[in-house]
């Protein structure tokens, strides 16, 4: 039997090297997008995130700062900034009696950038928890210059800072995330409280 | 031609769908999980959302709640079965009376998947009798030249207010008869017993009105604060004596001759009988907190001494004369004393330099002749002083079992929400006993469930109890809209041309209107009366010339020489006086015209 | 085992259109990706927004709970001419949010509103009035404590005052909303 001749069957190089190229190209712009949408996509959904933690943290600094006496919160200094606030709150009714809280205090730990709670300050008896982390040194805008560079009217205000202004309290909160490329991103909220007791 | 090989290498066909479906999992799980993590947090968002708006809810029901124990509710707004509609959510309070007298309420709010639930504290406050004013248990006869009017001192002092229409809502009342003597001045209202009457005599001027009071009242007794009393002390050091803050009391307490008594607040004191000596002293010094002094059997303040209070807060310094009948109740001294004096048992006698600034109650008065007492209309029963003190507002964490399912509010209580009511109609029912002024002007009587009473059908409330509470005073000492001028009413009354040219000369500057109603008066002022008090003014408005033109009272001549003086004049009062009728004698007019 | 045998034209690998395929479904699988990504990015900026509204309202309100409550309405009214400290001194019914542009239909370029229960008389101007009808701020309704409800003005004598803040700004998705509604009152408070 005669060996028939073989046609062009397969892939010649020409072949072979353009589809590599299509492939690769192709592959390449495909890996290209999903590394760009993942980067953002992550991203998005950081500051998602971060923007939720700084609210519901300062969703929970509110209520507790709420649910204060005005005239016992500490310090009592107007219009200066502080990163920390002491107060007690109502508890509810015992034998006709009101019951109010241990005194609680909500601070700024500089040097783990936390938030933390804490029950019986300085007594033997304290408890705490961190409420959160990743809480920027200085307020969004701000730097350590003794100007007001964010135009809130304070001056080198912490990360976390509670102003007593009449009757309202404004709590400020930044919260920065990790470093990205380089730079930091800052996630800022503000909550005007009135003490209701 | 094919070149034919094994055919089992066909096992590599379909890689490539198997890597591309691969590649698609992988994306499709990266896809899912960020959209996962972007919906969680807009749940979390749209839910702090709802709560946030149940919150506000929560807080709204309170205010209805609270605001509800000052008119006499229960606290009790709505319930879980048939909640009140607010704010497209809906929320009821729970009221729990404490032995104590507490009042917890709680308010539990639903909006969307948001919950909140909120609780207060609070003491309801009773009604205050200051607000009667003056009164008296037994018949009231003023001595002649008495003055008795009101100021508020939430608004400033009452010298800035005589002659203003704060000055002109006196009250003066009794369970019996008012006997109002001459050269008296009220400013204000005179109630009388619901079966007595009441005598204005000629030269005497009430502005308000006189009416009978709905029923009798009943004054509450005093409850002595259960202090022990130290042994009786006359006091005669020229050091004065100084009662520190807190609680004290003594059988007998008299300072001695030309010595003086500092009671320092916040204090109670309990005294059985007070004296101060020719020329003592005695200060409520209330600048740290109120004073309040019981005298159990009696006071005697002599006619020298001097008695004050360091600050013009009259709810700030109370005595409470408990009294018996017959016992001495002399408020001798000199004095401006601003506070409130309660006597129900006995007859008090006040002298003409015992000038009183907020209110008197007792069985018996004796003001003598030229007396000045000035009630305070921030001691009467106003809403803002029967809302309850609050001690604590606090965010319940344990929810109502209700609330803790977190779908939408109507559909797990399985309501209509366009069939619930507003919170102001979720109050509890209670028994309403109701006075009231209809739609025509007529006064009608309720009395039944509150639920079964149409509300639209009143035009003024007269008085108003729920479950036996007043929520509204009976109209003698209710707090009336603000009065005219008191000076306006002084012109209108039946005072003659000379005590009236008398009280607005020094009352001056007198204002427009009073000076209009004057020029205008019938019967007409005397002449020279009225022009006595209108030189005494100074500057006078056109409005009070086109008065003058038009009154009664002056003569061509008189009128002429006042216009004069304001000369060149206005053209309206230029016109007003040549169609005046009378009209004025021809030289007048031309000398008039002369000056323009 | 007899293996049949095949053309070699026919022999597996990728071909062509397998590859062509292929890419067209993992093109595909980016296209929904990518969408979805645009999805959570526009989401987040509905979010931002719906934050930045809520803290706006609730701030507002907050700043209002802070007032003496006697002056709440007329600070916060649209009248300036009653304005406690003089004309034009109080803040009044209207207030910017940071970071919202203002809806089409914004009178002033602002997005925030406090709204009262009011009616403007002919004669008298704006009145806080108890027969307004606004079911969601529980209107009819007597705000003097005096049980009846009628057509006078209470912006002198109101005890109870309903209060609605509204947020309107034109979002990425089209003009949005927000609002809160409360009561406020006077709190006698232990001294």
């Amino acid at each position: 039997m005669r060996r028939p001749s073989s046609p062009r069957a397969g892939w010649t190089l020409v072949e072979m090297c353009l589809a590599g190229l299509l492939v690769t190209v192709v592959m390449g712009k495909a890996a290209f997008v999903m590394q760009s949408a993942l980067g953002l996509a992550s991203e998005e959904t950081a500051s998602m995130h971060y923007e939720d933690q700084a609210r519901t943290v300062i969703d929970r600094i509110a209520l507790a700062v709420m649910g204060s006496d005005r005239g016992t919160l500490l310090p009592q200094i107007e219009e200066v900034h502080s990163d920390k606030i002491r107060y007690t709150f109502s508890l509810g009714m015992e034998d006709g009696e009101v019951v109010w809280s241990p005194p609680e205090e909500i601070c700024l730990d500089d040097t783990r950038r936390a938030i933390e709670w804490r029950e019986n300050p300085g007594l033997a008896e304290e408890r705490q928890v961190v409420w959160s982390n990743l809480v920027a040194p200085l307020l969004q805008g701000e730097s350590v210059n003794g100007v007001d560079d964010n135009g809130n009217g304070l001056i080198d205000e912490d990360g976390l800072s509670f102003v007593l202004d009449g009757e309202r309290v404004i709590i400020r909160l930044t919260l920065r995330r990790p470093e990205v490329n380089g730079r930091t991103v800052d996630q800022t909220v503000e909550r005007i409280v009135t003490c209701r007791n | 031609m094919k070149t034919l090989v094994r055919a089992g290498d066909g096992r590599r066909r379909g890689g490539a769908l198997v890597f591309s479906v691969a590649a698609v999992l992988v994306v499709s799980i990266l896809a899912a999980g960020f959209l996962q993590l972007c919906t969680m947090i807009s749940r979390r968002l749209g839910t702090s959302s709802d709560t946030l708006q149940a919150l506000n809810i929560a807080e709204a029901g309170l205010c209805e709640a609270y605001t509800g124990l000052a008119l006499a509710h229960t606290g009790n707004v709505g319930s879980e079965a048939e909640p009140a509609f607010f704010g497209g959510g809906l929320m009821w309070v729970e009221a729990t009376q404490h032995a104590t007298g507490m009042v917890e309420l709680e308010c539990t709010a639903m909006y969307g998947t948001g919950r909140a639930t909120l609780g207060i504290a609070c003491q309801p406050v009773e009604v205050g009798v200051a607000g009667l004013g003056f009164f008296t248990l037994e018949d009231l006869r003023l001595n002649p030249d008495v003055r008795l009017d009101s100021y508020d001192s939430n608004q400033g002092s009452y010298a800035s207010q005589v002659n203003t229409p704060l000055n002109n809502n006196g009250i003066v009342g009794s369970n019996g008869n008012v006997s109002i003597a001459s050269g008296n001045l009220i400013f204000g209202d005179v109630v009388y017993g619901p079966t007595s009457k009441a005598s204005v005599s000629a030269g005497s001027t009430v502005t308000g009105g006189m009416s009978p009071r709905a029923g009798e009242e009943v004054l509450p007794p005093i409850e002595v604060p259960p202090i022990t009393l130290g042994k009786a002390l006359k006091y005669t050091s020229a050091t004065p004596m100084v009662v520190p803050p807190g609680e004290v009391g003594y059988n007998g307490l008299d300072i001695g001759k030309n010595t003086k008594l500092v009671l320092k607040g916040p204090l109670t004191i309990v005294v059985g009988d007070m004296k101060l000596g020719l020329g003592a002293q005695m200060v409520f010094d209330t600048t740290d907190g109120p004073i309040e002094m019981h005298v159990t059997n009696s006071i005697d303040l002599s006619t020298s001494s001097l008695v004050s209070t360091t600050t013009q807060v009259t709810a700030d310094s109370v005595v409470l004369v408990s009294a018996p009948d017959g016992k001495s109740v002399n408020f001798g001294a000199k004095s401006q004393f601003y506070g409130f004096i309660y006597a129900p048992n006995a007859e008090t006698h006040i002298s003409a330099q015992y000038e009183v600034y907020g209110a008197l109650i007792c069985k018996e008065l004796q003001l003598a002749a030229q007396g000045k007492m000035h009630y305070d209309l921030a001691l009467g029963p106003t809403i803002d002083s029967l809302l309850p003190t609050l001690y604590s507002w606090r965010v319940v964490e344990l929810p109502h079992p209700a609330a803790v399912n977190r779908r939408d509010p109507f559909q797990v209580l399985d309501l209509d929400p366009s069939s619930l009511p507003s919170p102001a109609y979720a109050h509890e029912d209670q028994v309403l006993d109701l006075r009231y002024e209809d739609l025509k002007g007529s006064n009608q009587t309720y009395f039944g469930l509150e639920s079964e009473f149409d509300w639209s059908l009143v035009r003024t409330v007269l008085y108003g109890t729920r479950d036996g509470v007043a929520f509204l005073l009976p109209d003698d000492y209710y707090e009336a809209p603000v009065a005219n001028d008191p000076l306006v009413d002084l012109v209108n009354s039946s005072m003659t041309s000379k005590q009236l040219r008398d009280a607005l000369i020094a009352a001056s500057p007198v204002s427009e209107e009073a000076l209009t109603a004057a020029c205008l008066r019938n019967p007409p002022m005397n002449e020279s009366d009225l022009m006595n008090v209108l030189q005494k003014q100074g500057t006078l408005t056109e409005d009070v010339l086109l008065a003058a033109v038009a009154s009664d009272s002056l003569d061509s001549g008189t009128l002429r020489n006042l216009l004069e003086d304001f000369s060149p004049l206005s053209s309206t009062v230029m016109n007003a006086v040549q169609s005046r009728s009378p009209s004025l004698s021809l030289s007048d007019l031309l000398a008039l015209l002369g000056l323009q | 085992m007899h293996t049949p045998l095949v053309s070699r034209r026919d022999r597996a690998g990728f071909t062509f259109v397998e590859l062509a395929v292929t890419l067209v479904i993992l093109l595909v699988a980016l296209l929904i990706f990518s969408s979805t990504l645009s999805s959570v990015a526009e989401q987040r900026a509905i979010n931002r927004e719906s934050a930045l509204a809520q803290e706006a309202a609730r701030n507002m309100l907050e700043s209002l709970r802070s007032e003496p409550f006697p002056e709440v309405f007329a600070r916060y009214n649209s009248d300036p001419a009653d304005d406690p400290g003089g004309a034009g001194t109080a803040p009044g019914h209207r207030f910017a949010v940071a970071n919202l542009d203002e809806a089409p239909d914004s009178p002033d370029a602002l997005e925030g509103e406090i709204v009262f229960p009011t009616a403007v008389d002919p004669v008298a101007g704006l009145q806080l009035r108890e027969d307004v009808v606004d079911r969601a701020l529980g209107l009819p309704r007597d705000l003097s404590g005096d049980s009846v409800i009628d057509a006078g003005d209470h912006a002198l004598d109101y005890f109870v005052l309903p209060v609605r803040i509204t947020v309107r700004w034109k979002g990425r998705s089209g003009t949005r909303e927000y609002q809160l509604t409360t009561q406020l009152c006077q709190w006698r408070k232990l001294t």
